[in-house]
């Protein structure tokens, strides 16, 4: 691993699922927002927990096809997190002003399940887990950080892309099945 | 419309459709837990590389403090302190004689003023 990467190879790695390039995110980053954090009424311990969000909510639109970094990846990272923080803040104390597009540009997570729904993803993680390491792996990989199939064959060292997809296709089959036969015997 | 699906999709996928039609809701969960799972690796990975990255941190910062706290010992009691110790040691021998002319010269010049006083009234 090199001692620095320019910001668009973090971007390209992170979009072939290679997340272990976020430590070189810390140096160019981590130092402003913790001084930022600590200079609006925050602790360590809140800019290491603030930083880790706008690394999620970095990764999130990194993935996407669209996204575009128009700043350096530190501005964006500091700017992410500077929202995170006034949203923060707003929760302790309600009088902090913070405006909507602030508010949306944070909000990137669009999985919105009904409260009936999101009480079963305990059962549904459950049976994922017992589905097995490498159907959760390529589940995950498909799902969560938006790889291709050939990507993921090449991560988990099958043999071709439809190698993956035949496995994804028996994994979502025995997970759906058995999320059935529970659903069947209540 | 049909057919251009098939021709676009390969056998496993199109199954794969089919599913999705008849058992939306389930395979909305499957998906949906797997991005939950997938977000939980992440926080974990992310969370060991900033306790890596703070260790090292402070690590430097120690090993930095511990380079500073040895050239403050050498400069400061091997050099200046000795250096000091001597000059003022040495002030101290050559001047004494004087010091002390000086001393007993400004004890009768406050004796002698005294007496004149008493004297005067």
């Amino acid at each position: 691993m090199p001692l620095s990467i320019s910001d668009g190879d973090i971007i390209q790695k992170l979009k072939a699922g290679d997340t272990y390039v976020f430590k070189y995110c810390y140096p160019i980053a981590f130092p402003q927002v913790k001084s930022m954090v600590q200079k609006h009424g925050g602790i360590s311990q809140d800019a290491e927990d603030i930083f880790q969000e706008a690394l999620i909510v970095f990764y999130r639109n990194a993935i996407r096809d669209d996204f575009e970094l128009t700043a350096a990846l530190s501005t964006y990272i500091y700017a992410v997190s500077y929202r995170l923080w006034l949203k923060q803040l707003r929760k302790r104390k309600p009088s902090v002003e913070i405006s909507d597009a602030e508010d949306r540009l944070v909000d990137t997570f669009h999985f919105e399940l009904a409260e009936e729904e999101s009480d079963k993803l305990g059962e549904v993680l459950e049976v994922m887990e017992s589905a097995g390491k490498r159907c959760k792996e390529i589940l995950t990989l498909f799902y969560f950080n938006k790889l291709k199939y050939g990507p993921i064959a090449e991560k988990l060292g099958m043999k071709d892309e439809r190698a993956v997809r035949e496995q994804k296709y028996r994994c979502m089959k025995r997970i759906k099945e058995a999320i059935n036969q529970q659903t069947s015997g209540r | 419309m049909e057919d251009n699906f098939e021709k676009n999709v390969d056998k496993f996928d199109s199954e794969e459709f089919i599913d999705m039609k008849s058992d939306r809701k389930v395979i909305e969960q499957i998906v949906y837990a797997a991005q939950v799972l997938g977000e939980r690796k992440l926080r974990s990975e992310l969370k060991e590389m900033g306790d890596r990255y703070h260790k090292r941190k402070q690590k430097i910062y120690w090993m930095m403090s511990v380079a500073a706290s040895i050239v403050l010992i050498v400069l400061f009691y091997f050099q200046f302190p000795k250096g000091d110790d001597v000059m003022v040691r040495d002030v101290l021998i050559e001047e004494a004689p004087t010091l002390m002319d000086s001393a007993t010269f400004e004890a009768d010049s406050v004796r002698e003023s005294t007496a004149a006083d008493s004297i005067s009234d």
